[in-house]
């Protein structure tokens, strides 16, 4: 009937009045890091929870790896890998410990030889002896990581992964997905930060209060947007008047912050042009003109009306 | 089964080292017992006897003097009025008034008992009629010529640390059961590892029976350590097969760990679950006749505490380990707690929760 790896139909979700996940299909192709993206509240890891057999759906059909699951949880459970949002762990057990530990749960292979193999993909072989409460949070959720990857599964699911990282644990995590994506499993995680959605994911679905608003990959996704943009410049001589600029093709907003004018456009090129002309008739100086190409960000605002909290 | 291995391996581990479990499972109890075994334990304390009359009899004052330098008596020798007046302020345990008897060469002697602490008492005056019968023989060589006179005693013929250790054990199954049980588990709900467990094949039977399974071998650990500290430090005879008493100390530890669930199925969090434990536990400690006999308890009282499963647990423990009855003799018993146990098991399925009711 299909190819996809995972297949999610009409899925929804209720919580008493509110319907936190509404209607919501989705493909995911093997061997691809899918990314669920939408700010807090947005039905990403409900969603999540259900494709991973967590949670009930109230309507809908999930196929994962060719099983129903709602109706073959074990043999999802078996094939997929799960990394749960803000998840401790049991106290008192090493990093070690946990991970053979969750090997057996999973009825695969807990002995020492694998627990270092899995705690050396995601670099944490010296740790191996120490407790999980003493790892840094970038530690943690590589540990989580080698736990989802304990039964060798052929999907992963990350939830948030690199929620509260610094910026280099969080590049270290990406470095880590991708390692795990070309090893031929399949990924999907969800994200709050567009930039991670962006550099990381092959394809995003952009989520919003319950419903999926777009699901493609990013550069398709801003393609959408590609007349967008903004320009902005710094004048040295004369101070610019907003009204005049304001009037260009193109131009939705007009704002000067001191000598700098900056132009939102609904149409890039032909708002720079007349820019530019406008400038030269008028020989008005300037320096630092940057236009900037629309992102994921832009994308989001366009089709929500609400920025993403960064 | 070899998950159902690892994970049990993994509790003992996670239980054994957490240093706090481990005082409470062991040194808690430990130090319980000990403590009140040297507050109250037979010839541990010393026992506070007085003597009046004994200038009527050579006999007499032999064996005043030998009680005098015997190790764990302290004797005062005054007249009745004033002896009689020290037991009433509490100030003496047990005192002989002699007289002279009504044959020759007989004596008599009367054996007030102080009676504000039953189970001190029975140990007080067996001390002395004891001694009282050795000391004769010695003296004169003669059996029996003493008359003693024993006033209000219905003596029975345990000590304290006899009496008190079937309520140690109890106590220690069901802190480990109710308390121990339900806080670790409100915690891996709070924390989302149930949730974790959830989504791996595992199933969750499997992971609350080794829970269960770990729970109570460390019960019969604890409970061995006790009885063999008993037995070493204060001598304690048990009287009754080692068999009946695994089958109560088993059967409660599962009573105990169901009244655990119960809670760990209504506690939203570890604050409410440690909170409602204390609220279950301790009344339980003091009215299911831990530290004292509940039968001298007020009237309104009896049904609560006969509707208290640690009350049987003890009761039970104490028929089989003092009074050396067979587990036929303790079968109510063994069916009030089995009866708890299952219905508490039947309770926590059906309100159990995977996680933590917030969100």
């Amino acid at each position: 009937m299909t190819d996809s790896i995972i297949d999610v139909q009409n899925l929804t979700k209720r919580y008493g009045q509110t319907i936190a996940v509404d209607d919501v299909s989705l493909r995911v192709e093997a061997g691809e890091i899918f990314g669920i993206l939408g700010p807090n509240g947005a039905g990403k890891t409900t969603t999540l929870e259900m494709i991973e057999g967590l949670r009930q759906p109230d309507g809908g059909t999930i196929t994962v790896a060719g099983f129903d699951v709602v109706r073959d949880a074990e043999n999802v459970k078996r094939r997929i890998g799960i990394q749960l949002q803000s998840t401790s762990l049991f106290d008192h057990l090493t990093v070690g410990e946990l991970v053979s530990l969750f090997a057996e749960l999973y009825g695969a292979d807990g002995s020492p030889g694998r627990t270092q193999d899995l705690l050396g993909m995601v670099s944490l072989t010296e740790k191996a002896d120490d407790h999980a409460q003493t790892l840094s949070g970038g530690q943690q959720q590589r540990l989580s990581i080698a736990l989802a990857l304990v039964n060798d599964p052929e999907i992963v699911f990350l939830d948030e992964p690199t929620t509260g990282l610094d910026p280099q644990a969080r590049r270290n995590l990406w470095d880590l997905i991708r390692s795990i994506r070309d090893q031929g499993k399949t990924i999907v995680l969800t994200t709050h930060y567009m930039e991670e959605a962006e550099l990381l994911c092959d394809r995003i679905a952009v989520m919003d209060t319950g419903t999926i608003i777009l699901c493609d990959t990013p550069d398709n996704l801003i393609a959408t947007l590609e007349t967008t943009g903004s320009i902005s410049a710094d004048f040295t001589g004369v101070q610019p008047d907003e009204a005049l600029f304001a009037q260009l093709p193109g131009v939705q907003n007009a704002s000067l912050s001191g000598h700098r004018l900056t132009l939102q456009t609904s149409n890039l090129n032909q708002t720079l042009i007349a820019f530019i002309e406008t400038t030269r008739e008028r020989r008005m100086e300037f320096d630092q003109l940057i236009t900037t190409r629309p992102t994921l960000e832009d994308v989001f605002l366009h089709y929500t009306g609400k920025a993403l909290r960064e | 089964m070899t998950s159902f291995l690892a994970m049990t391996v993994a509790n003992f581990k996670m239980i054994v080292r957490n240093r706090t479990a481990m005082f409470f499972l062991l040194g808690f109890p430990v130090i319980f017992m000990v403590l009140f075994g040297f507050l109250f334990g037979e010839g541990e304390t010393r026992l506070h006897i007085g003597i009046a009359g004994e200038d009527s009899s050579p006999i007499a004052i032999a064996i005043a003097e030998q009680m005098e330098q015997t190790d764990g008596f302290t004797v005062y020798r005054n007249d009745v009025d004033h002896e009689m007046s020290a037991i009433d302020d509490g100030d003496r345990l047990v005192v002989i008034v002699f007289s002279e008897g009504t044959g020759s060469a007989q004596l008599d002697a009367d054996i007030y008992v102080n009676q504000s602490n039953p189970t001190f008492s029975q140990i007080g005056l067996s001390a002395v009629e004891q001694f009282l019968l050795q000391a004769e023989m010695e003296i004169t060589g003669q059996p029996r010529m003493i008359q003693p006179t024993v006033a209000d005693v219905e003596a029975e013929s345990f000590g304290f640390i006899e009496f008190f250790l079937p309520g140690v054990i109890g106590i220690a199954l069901m802190t480990n059961g109710v308390q121990a049980l339900s806080s670790t588990f409100v915690a891996f709900r709070e924390k989302g590892i149930l949730r974790r467990i959830k989504g791996t094949p595992f199933p969750l039977w499997q992971f609350i029976l080794s829970r269960i399974t770990t729970q109570v071998v460390i019960s019969v650990f604890q409970i061995v350590i006790l009885v063999a500290i008993a037995i070493m430090l204060f001598d304690v005879q048990i009287s009754s097969s080692y068999l009946a008493m695994a089958v109560l100390v088993v059967i409660g530890a599962f009573t105990f760990l169901s009244i655990g669930f119960i809670v760990s199925a209504f506690a939203g969090n570890t604050d409410v679950a440690d909170a409602a434990g204390t609220l279950i536990t301790l009344p339980m400690m003091f009215l299911s006749g831990v530290f004292f006999p509940t039968d001298d308890a007020p009237g309104w009282l009896q049904p609560i505490i006969g509707l208290l499963p640690l009350t049987y647990l003890v009761n039970g423990l104490r028929d089989v380990m003092i009074r050396g009855a067979g587990v036929e003799a303790v079968l109510l018993e063994i069916l009030v707690l089995i009866g708890t146990a299952v219905a508490g098991f039947l309770i926590s399925v059906y309100f159990f929760r995977w996680e933590s009711r917030s969100a």
